[in-house]
This record gives structure tokens, C-alpha cells and sequence, in this order.
């Protein structure tokens, strides 16, 4: 009898230290390719700025470089920046909040998806400053309109993510959890969340990029 | 920056978009890691 039986070896498996060794210059061909990429844009913004010589249309590097620094010693700007995070998180709160379970419930039940299908597919469609005079009006002037806008952008994207993700879990896994013996709670718990989360993950991206775009 | 854009302020408002970029970018990566973190099974070499 072979002493391995059983295990399985490529035979072109490297040693530890090569696989290191090319991690290493992958790294390193990645911040390559990240400078060349930066130093071209810079390149050609330079050469824009000195093809226009106006500041309003088009600023130098440097001069924006400059903004920039002044900018992050405000402290107006930074509190602005810190309140506007604020927002963006409470609203990425009620997206989650609602977007999730929805769309767990959307993925799981046929009849729950033909129900409120219809009704967001074309609300998503609305564009987003559309709701502006309406949600001031709801809300009044403050916190209110902007959460409400942030959570509106973001939900739509985690909820699609989440039923679409909760869809794609594979049949067979339901089976093999049921067949030993997992209730309800469990196969939820143990295969339709953890199959799901990749997307739910992906939809909480867009949704928060979506949300941090639309309050800027 | 809409302060910038009014005040026709050009390099700030160029500072404050690179800004808000930046920061963007930094929560999108933190939910990189998160992802990393919760879902160890799919990043197993």
C-alpha cells in the first residue's frame, strides 16, 4: 500500500518559498502598474492645465495639490466631511434594514416576489432628484430629506443583491442540509445565509457608494 | 463643494472631489476587509 493514499499532489506544486517569491513580484508588479496608471493621469492633467493656462477651466496638479492641503487643515470642511458620514452611515442603516429581509423574502417565496416586484421595479426607476421637493416637503429641512435619499439609492441595490443571492444558492445544498436532518432555522442559519452573503456584500457596495454619490 | 462651484473655485473644488473619492474608496475597501473576514471560505489559497 502507498503511503499517501488518499492525498492528492500536484506535480507542479512549487516550494514555499518560490510561491513567496512570485507573491512577492505580483505585489510588486501591481504597485507597478498602479504608479505607471497614477503617473500618466498626472501626466495628462499637467499637460491639459498647461494647454488651457486658466485656472477656472482647468487647474494644475500642484495648484489642486495645494486645495487640497488647505482643505484637510479646515475644520469646517472637516466637520461637513464627518457629519456627511454620519448620514451616509444611518441611511446605509435603514437601507440594510430594509433592503435584507426583503430581499431574503423575495429570493425565498415565489409569491412574495410577484407581490412587491411590481411595485419596485418601476420605483427604482425614478430618478433620485426627482424625490427632492417631495421629501422636503414630508421631512421638512434638515436630516430628514437626505436620509431618506441615501436610503432610497441604497436599497434597491442591497435588495437585489440579497434575493439574487439567496436565488443562487444551489438546490442540492437545501437537500443535503435536509436529508440530515437540519430544521428551518439551521438550514437558514448554515446554508442559505452564508451562499447568500458574497452578494448581500456586493449589494451593501453599491448601495453605499450609490448613497455616498448621491449626498455629495 | 457646492460652496467651491458657486465661488467658481476650481482647484478646491477638484481637492474636495479627490477628497471625497478618497474617502469613498476607503469605506469600500473596509467593507473589503469585512468581506474577507466573514466569508474566509471563498479566499482559501
Amino acid at each position: 500500500m502507498e503511503k499517501n493514499e488518499g492525498s492528492f499532489h500536484l506535480p507542479f506544486q512549487l516550494p514555499p518559498a518560490r510561491i513567496e517569491l512570485s507573491r512577492f513580484s505580483l505585489n510588486l508588479q501591481k504597485k507597478l502598474y498602479q504608479l505607471i496608471a497614477f503617473g500618466t493621469l498626472l501626466l495628462l492633467w499637467h499637460l491639459a492645465a498647461a494647454y488651457y493656462n486658466n485656472q477656472l477651466v482647468m487647474p494644475s496638479p500642484w495648484q489642486t495639490c495645494k486645495a487640497l492641503f488647505f482643505a484637510l487643515q479646515d475644520l469646517e470642511t472637516m466637520s461637513n466631511l464627518g457629519l456627511t458620514l454620519k448620514r451616509v452611515m444611518i441611511g446605509l442603516s435603514i437601507a440594510i434594514a430594509i433592503g435584507v429581509p426583503v430581499g431574503f423574502a423575495m429570493g425565498y417565496s415565489n409569491t412574495v416576489y410577484k407581490l412587491i416586484d411590481p411595485v419596485i421595479g418601476p420605483l427604482r426607476q425614478v430618478p433620485i432628484m426627482a424625490w427632492v421637493p417631495l421629501t422636503i416637503v414630508w421631512f421638512g429641512l434638515g436630516d430628514g430629506p437626505t436620509l431618506f435619499l441615501i436610503a432610497m439609492v441604497a436599497t434597491f441595490p442591497i435588495l437585489l443583491n440579497t434575493m439574487a443571492g439567496v436565488r443562487a444558492v444551489p438546490q442540492n445544498y437545501y437537500h443535503a442540509a435536509g436529508s440530515m436532518g437540519a430544521g428551518q432555522l439551521s438550514v437558514f442559519s448554515r446554508v442559505t445565509l452564508p451562499g447568500a452573503l458574497p452578494d448581500i456584500i456586493t449589494g451593501l457596495r453599491l448601495g453605499l457608494s450609490a448613497g455616498w454619490m448621491s449626498v455629495i | 463643494m457646492i460652496e467651491a462651484q458657486t465661488e467658481m473655485e476650481t482647484p478646491l473644488l477638484i481637492a474636495l472631489m479627490i477628497m471625497a473619492a478618497m474617502v469613498g474608496y476607503l469605506i469600500d475597501l473596509s467593507i473589503l476587509f469585512l468581506e474577507r473576514m466573514i466569508t474566509r471560505w471563498r479566499f482559501v489559497s
